[in-house]
């Protein structure tokens, strides 16, 4: 079971339709609904979710704070631009 | 026709929490999901609906009477409560004409992008909320939802023109290219941008804080759970209650602030498959055109300086909506006032000092459109029953998009005179803003080495 967290200004729209896209593409790449939870957070909780999460989708750009966490990047899957690429590059993270 | 309207007011008389995900299954089948995924996300629809309602119900029962005894304690009198973005979007989708506005948003973007007008492909469906907003506000006020629809439309327009003026601007803050930000907020530029500019010719950029440093230590008081509390507490002690009422209210307070947030992430798992439907179909449209993609501004959402910026202003907010005559509503859910200070982090690049003036400036121009707009948003709930408002309360939202602009086209319609001059101010202040926002811009692009064409 991993925890997967996407984070936004509200915890309510950019991030939850990431985490809806994404749930969708994991579940199509035959990660069963069973192995992973995603959740949409308030960036301000960040500092709460970095101790439980395995794994940090930033829709933001640059000027954001690093976090203790293995970090890929949301914005393609909202813009549907490179999502393939990015959506590989979490796959990757989850078989480890 | 007589049929089909019959049928119509027949669904719509159901309740928005039955009609609602009525029509979400229906644009599901029609966008070709699986009639079970398109009724799961049609029922998600529903259950936000009653979700925040009952959410609604907390804030009212429990921090609506501590405001009440607030007034009656302190004589200040400030019975509208405010809810915040969340609830108030969430409101704004139980407007009957509520989903007509996704076909209107699509349509208008796709028309625009088709003659060369705009390069602009606004994928952020959230946001489409904030145009019915709009619809319903206009239509209240005038009688009329054509004239709603009409300056939906106006709204749409201008967000994606000051869009294709600011990407280069959105690039160099985020390092992210090929998109851009048509969400309303940043046309408060119209009015905000002579002020930055002043400033930018008085302020060197060299006078900044960092910060990151003071937002590691402080940034406990932007958690929703947190302000709250804290803000639960103080409403109770001025409201005269005891130490173990002001606790219990501080806890409920900090729950219906956490669980606002939550509930309406439910209106965007269900509105997902619409958003993912409309994207697909209009990216088809557009394929191998040289297009930026519109988001919402959450790709700025990493920058420090906004929620530094925030945190730092709810004391403000707080003596002003006490202070300030005339103003009656009391900030609650809205305390994070997002559609100034992101605007104004826009315009300055970020310079705190900056931000700073304009806050000050802009935060009692919010409190009063939020006071105005108070009986607009109360009655929207009484109507459609989308939250149930105790007797001699009103319910606000503060920190409203475009707060300036949508008064004054509200009042104007309404012949107040002051309103109506500042109309006609804003006619030129636009044309300087688009025209001055477009100059930086190029020069933005110069500076990141992109060749532009004009």
């Amino acid at each position: 079971m991993k925890t997967i967290v996407v984070a936004c200004g509200g915890g309510v729209a950019t991030s939850q339709t990431c985490a809806v896209k994404l749930a969708d593409l994991l579940e199509k790449n035959g990660i069963s609904p069973s192995e992973f939870r995603i959740e949409a957070i308030n960036i301000n909780s960040m500092p709460q979710y970095e101790k439980v999460a395995d794994i940090y989708v930033s829709i933001c750009g640059e000027g954001e704070k690093e976090f203790d966490l293995p970090t890929f990047n949301g914005v393609p899957f909202i813009t549907g631009m490179g999502a393939e690429e990015e959506l590989q590059k979490i796959l990757e993270e989850f078989r480890k | 026709m007589d049929i089909l309207q019959t049928v119509f007011q027949g669904l719509v008389d159901l309740g928005a929490s039955v009609f609602l995900p009525i029509v979400i299954t229906l644009i599901g089948i029609i966008l070709g999901m699986k009639p079970t995924k398109a009724f799961s996300a049609g029922l998600t629809l529903g259950v936000a609906l009653v979700g925040m309602n009952h959410v609604m119900s907390l804030m009212t029962d429990s921090v609506g009477a501590a405001a009440q005894a607030f007034v009656q304690n302190t004589g200040v009198q400030l019975k509208a409560l405010d809810m915040g973005w969340a609830p108030a979007l969430g409101l704004c989708w139980t407007w009957e004409y509520a989903f007509l506005m996704f076909p209107v948003q699509i349509g208008i973007n796709i028309l625009l992008l088709a003659v060369g007008f705009t390069n602009c492909l606004n994928v952020d469906m959230w946001n489409v909320g904030n145009k019915v907003c709009t619809a319903f506000l206009v239509a209240y006020v005038s009688g009329n939802p054509a004239i709603g629809f009409a300056c939906a439309i106006i709204q749409c327009v201008f967000e994606l023109k000051n869009a294709d003026c600011t990407k280069y601007r959105l690039q160099k803050l985020t390092g992210i290219p090929g998109i851009s930000m048509p969400h309303p907020m940043f046309l408060a530029g119209i009015y905000y941008y002579p002020l930055t500019h002043f400033l930018d010719k008085i302020i060197p950029d060299s006078m900044n804080i960092d910060a990151q440093k003071i937002r590691d230590k402080i940034g406990i008081f932007g958690e929703n759970h947190i302000m709250g509390f804290i803000v639960g507490c103080f409403i109770g002690i001025f409201g005269g209650y005891d130490y173990k009422e002001v606790l219990t209210l501080g806890v409920q307070a900090g729950t219906a602030l956490t669980l606002f947030p939550m509930v309406a992430k439910l209106f965007m798992t269900a509105l997902t498959p619409v958003s993912n439907g409309a994207t697909e179909f209009m990216k088809k449209k557009f394929h191998g055109r040289d297009i930026s993609i519109g988001m919402d501004w959450p790709v700025m959402a990493g920058r420090s300086e906004h929620w530094l910026m925030m945190i730092l202003a709810i004391p403000v907010i707080f003596i002003y909506a006490i202070f300030l005559p005339g103003n009656i509503v009391l900030p609650f859910g809205g305390l994070m006032d997002i559609c100034l200070i992101v605007p104004l982090f826009y315009l300055t690049m970020g310079n705190m000092l900056k931000m700073a003036i304009g806050t000050l400036i802009g935060l009692p121009l919010h409190l009063y459109v939020a006071s105005y707009f108070a009986p607009h948003f109360t009655k929207l709930a009484q109507i459609t029953g989308g939250a149930s408002v105790p007797k001699g309360q009103m319910l606000a939202w503060f920190g409203i998009d475009i707060s300036e602009l949508r008064w004054v086209f509200a009042a104007a319609s309404e012949k107040n005179i002051i309103a109506i001059v500042i109309l006609v101010v804003t006619i030129p202040l636009a044309v300087y803003y688009f025209k001055s926002i477009k100059r930086e811009d190029m020069e933005f692009a110069k500076e990141l080495g992109i060749k532009t064409e004009a």
